[in-house]
């Protein structure tokens, strides 16, 4: 449980400065980010969530 | 038992942490305040959505026993006890990332052009991040 609350913290982090790098980023860096988040949520499907 | 309850209260703030990240969407940085949703463009709502569901979907693995290896694959590493409590967090999680994923497509499609605008369709996947980011166990 330690683990994943290790866990949660860093996509806390991870989601506020992925926010805050699209807070004021150029057109540029706004479609890196967008493409980086775009191909992570392609290999994200909903099939590989398990039951609980 | 007592060791359980502490990490049910971390585990609660941290959820709330990133329910402020995610609901106020105005967090003070730099001397200046992040966008609401109504003030981002197109494009930023729609690399904000990719982001929420991305780290909704993490957070979910996590919590069910997955862990990313190296090679940025889904790996189970263990079978967490989990309460009955957590367990209809995680369903009601679930539910809403089930939701979630074809309707950022098309939302996605739409910036893009390739899908035509709906008002609907942008309102309704606000209400879903909203409704995700609201979930905390209990």
């Amino acid at each position: 449980m330690t683990t994943a609350i290790v866990e949660l913290l860093k996509l806390s982090i991870g989601l506020y400065f992925s926010m805050a790098k699209m807070h004021g980023a150029s057109e540029e860096e706004l479609d890196a980010i967008y493409q980086e988040e775009k191909d992570k949520f392609n290999s994200n499907t909903p099939s590989l969530l398990e039951d609980v | 038992m007592k060791k359980l309850k502490f990490d049910f209260v971390l585990q609660l703030m941290f959820m709330t942490v990133l329910t402020l990240f995610m609901l106020q969407a105005c967090v003070a940085l730099n001397g200046e305040k992040m966008k609401t949703w109504s003030e981002m463009t197109p494009k930023e709502k729609v690399t904000m959505s990719y982001g929420t569901y991305n780290s909704q979907f993490a957070s979910y693995m996590t919590e069910t026993g997955w862990m990313m290896n190296i090679n940025g694959k889904w790996e189970k590493i263990t079978t967490p006890v989990l309460s009955e409590e957590q367990k209809n967090m995680l369903r009601k999680k679930k539910a809403i990332l089930v939701k979630m994923w074809p309707m950022i497509k098309i939302y996605d499609s739409m910036t893009l052009g390739k899908a035509p605008y709906s008002a609907k369709t942008e309102a309704d996947l606000y209400n879903l991040i909203e409704d995700i980011a609201g979930l905390v166990p209990g």
